[in-house]
């Protein structure tokens, strides 16, 4: 007869004999074993270390047998119980996980990491957590509903135990440096809301069971870059970390391998995270009660996903910058819900949909009778559409690094009082058109090349024509058409490139690309 | 007195005080009644694994023996130990106490040791149990993973890849 003969509760009580600490090792073993001690029933095993707050909540690191060793994690216990008399070692079960990144684990050596400890005395608020990878005792944290790891130092392969976590329905692994096969395991997490994959490689296919994940509600899988480059210096053994303003320690980690997002199954497959073509109606159908999703920069590559205008339950789509080509579909007019569909910085043509926006409700007050953005005409690129339906935000519609014009006055019947891509118009009737707006343009222009972030005033009898393409500024240009409160306002920052007049203004630092207009629609019917 | 039988029909009579240690036997009992009446059924629980060689404590250790027989041994043993406290979270036990006549007890080969653990589990005897396994975890206390393997016969069934990632995952306690 062998150990592994006997019954799983009786080697499970062997093991509860020994040092909890100690027996991560025997993991090591053989199967039997590895599966024995990162289950269930050492859940128990994983301390989760109160080391601090911040505002509303409570911070934990948590300490596994299997990433800590006996003689650190009694230094913890010690040094917790010293700054917080009455000792604050927990153990599972909590249920929400916030690791809060303060200094790699692995490249500490103990002295180091009391320094970062939350220390009462001085008021400063440190903390600290795990480096290194994810242990696979993570999946015994069964009653987890929350886990947020946004810790850039996180790497290796997460495990596969991750999908054990049932319970979770906010996974936020924005920023890890996680690598490998991710998706499958998430699959199981039925019940997760939020799921936040930002800023990491993903560099597989988003498996078919993703359409389980019928409640997600936000899905952010964009790739920004960090607003702060960040080298991680891999030759120091403790980063430097200590160099960045807090605020940024998100965003610390350069991410040098710019892995893209094997999106072929997004696109081949009907455009969501999921599936086969003819899953697809059902899936559609499954993951309605997305509410954000945020796939910029994921290089779609390919036209814009039909199936999107199916989630109607959506608020926030943002594809900017995610390489799509061909037209926004039809069917967008149905994201009754959305208040912003952002797909700038893509290779898009064609026309906005008419039903886009239209189903806005009125508003009461000083916004009666706005109405939703509207556009005709080829998008040479793509748009940003804000739509707020509180009284007291504007309407923005923002574009970049595209023309998109609002006409106010024109030959061009079908375009009065739209906004339209300079393309949309014949050639000879595009110099009509600009004749008239010319005084409108003249004085944009000395506007724009006065560097002034103040505003200009436009009559709306001038004929308003505001070309915004590689717009690189702020400024402030009220439009208005000669009635009260319905004047559109355009800002954009300085640096205005006009294709109108192929003049070029600069005005300094290319501090960003994002333009925003801020009009009115009331007059506009 | 209490009539048991294992699994190979042999039949042993004990005092209900000892055969009690047992709770399922003392479910049993309870559940029968009048337990002079008919043997125990333990179905479970071999009488003679292996030929009995020795005749009773002390010299069962050195022999090889039956798993009831050894069981009974142990419940006469303790049979006037005061009944178990709860235990307490605050002391947990540790793989250190083991009454020396429990060590002496046990001192038997591998595989007759799990079979009494495995007629302790079943019995549901939980001192027995307890020692039982403190005795397996002491004699994988310190040991590293190969002296583990190899104790117990145990193939290594990873890949080497697998175990690398285990092993970084659990590079603070490997050398402690």
């Amino acid at each position: 007869m062998q150990l592994l003969d006997l019954p799983l509760e009786v080697v499970l009580h062997i093991f509860a004999q020994l040092d909890p600490f100690k027996i991560a090792k025997y993991r090591r073993v053989c199967r039997s074993f590895n599966k024995l001690l990162i289950g269930h029933e050492f859940s128990n095993l994983v301390g989760l270390v109160h080391i601090g707050d911040i505002p509303n909540e409570l911070l934990f690191c948590f300490v596994t047998p299997a990433c800590f060793g006996e003689r650190f994690l009694t230094k913890v216990q010690d040094h917790v119980n010293s700054v917080c008399p009455g000792g604050v070692f927990t153990k599972y079960p909590v249920n929400t996980l916030n690791a809060i990144p303060i200094n790699p684990v692995k490249a500490i050596d103990e002295e180091s990491m009391f320094e970062n400890f939350p220390s009462l005395a001085s008021g400063k608020r440190r903390n600290f957590c795990l480096a290194g990878p994810l242990p696979s005792t993570i999946g015994s944290l069964t009653q987890l509903t929350s886990l947020n790891l946004p810790a850039h130092f996180l790497h290796g392969p997460i495990p596969r135990s991750l999908g054990d976590l049932i319970q979770l329905t906010i996974l936020n692994l924005a920023n890890t440096n996680v690598t490998g096969p991710i998706l499958l395991e998430l699959a199981t997490l039925v019940n997760l809301k939020e799921l936040e994959l930002q800023h990491r490689a993903l560099d597989e296919e988003i498996p078919e069971s993703f359409g389980n994940l019928v409640n997600l509600e936000i899905l952010n899988m964009s790739r920004d870059k960090p607003v702060t480059p960040f080298r991680w210096d891999k030759g120091s053994e403790y980063g430097t970390y200590r160099e960045m303003p807090e605020q940024y320690w998100w965003w610390h980690l350069e991410l040098q391998q710019q892995t893209v997002l094997t999106t072929k199954a997004l696109i081949e497959k009907g455009g969501l995270p999921v599936v086969t073509t003819e899953k697809r109606e059902a899936t559609m159908h499954l993951l309605t009660n997305l509410k954000n999703l945020n796939l910029s920069n994921a290089h779609l590559c390919d036209s814009t996903p039909e199936s999107f205008g199916n989630l109607v339950k959506l608020e926030v789509l943002d594809m900017s910058n995610a390489s799509l080509t061909g037209c926004i579909p039809a069917n967008f007019g149905n994201l009754v819900n959305c208040v912003q569909l952002r797909l700038q910085y893509n290779n898009l043509s064609g026309h906005l949909p008419a039903g886009i926006g239209i189903h806005q409700k009125r508003e009461t007050g000083k916004d009666r009778g706005r109405k939703p953005f509207q556009c005709v005409g080829p998008l040479s690129d793509t748009v940003i559409l804000h739509r707020k339906a509180t009284a007291t935000t504007e309407t923005r519609i923002a574009t970049s690094p595209i023309v998109i014009e609002r006409i106010i006055k024109t030959h061009h019947p079908t375009l009065q009082g739209e906004w339209v891509s300079v393309d949309a118009i014949p050639a000879h009737e595009l110099e009509t058109f600009r004749n008239m707006n010319n005084n409108a343009i003249a004085r944009r222009e000395n506007l724009a090349r006065s560097g002034s972030y103040g505003a200009g005033e436009f009559s709306r009898d001038e004929g308003v024509v505001i070309s915004m393409d590689r717009v690189r500024g702020a400024g402030v240009v009220n439009v208005s058409n000669g009635t009260d409160d319905s004047a559109a306002s355009v800002w954009f920052r300085p640096n205005v490139a006009s294709i109108l007049s192929g003049k070029t203004v600069d005005s300094g630092s290319d501090v960003g690309s994002q333009v925003s207009v801020v009009r009115d629609d009331s007059h506009h019917v | 007195m209490v009539r048991i039988t294992s699994s190979d029909s042999q039949e042993f009579s004990v005092s209900q005080d000892i055969a009690c240690q047992s709770q399922l036997i003392k479910n049993m009992i309870e559940d029968v009644g009048d337990a002079d009446e008919q043997p125990i059924p333990l179905p479970n629980v071999a009488g003679a694994i292996l030929q009995k060689g020795g005749s009773c404590f002390p010299s069962i250790s050195n022999a090889p023996k039956l798993t009831l027989f050894a069981v009974i041994e142990y419940a006469t043993m303790h049979k006037d130990d005061p009944p178990s406290a709860p235990e307490t979270d605050a002391k947990p036990s540790t793989s250190e106490d083991i009454e020396d006549r429990d060590k002496q007890f046990l001192n038997v080969d591998q595989g007759t040791l799990f079979e009494i653990i495995l007629a302790a589990n079943y019995l549901d005897m939980k001192s027995l149990l307890d020692v039982g396994c403190k005795t397996v975890a002491n004699m994988i206390k310190g040991k590293t993973v190969e002296e583990v393997r190899a104790l117990f016969n145990i193939v290594n069934d990873f890949t080497p890849e697998e175990e690398e990632q285990i092993r970084k995952e659990n590079e603070w306690c490997e050398d402690r």
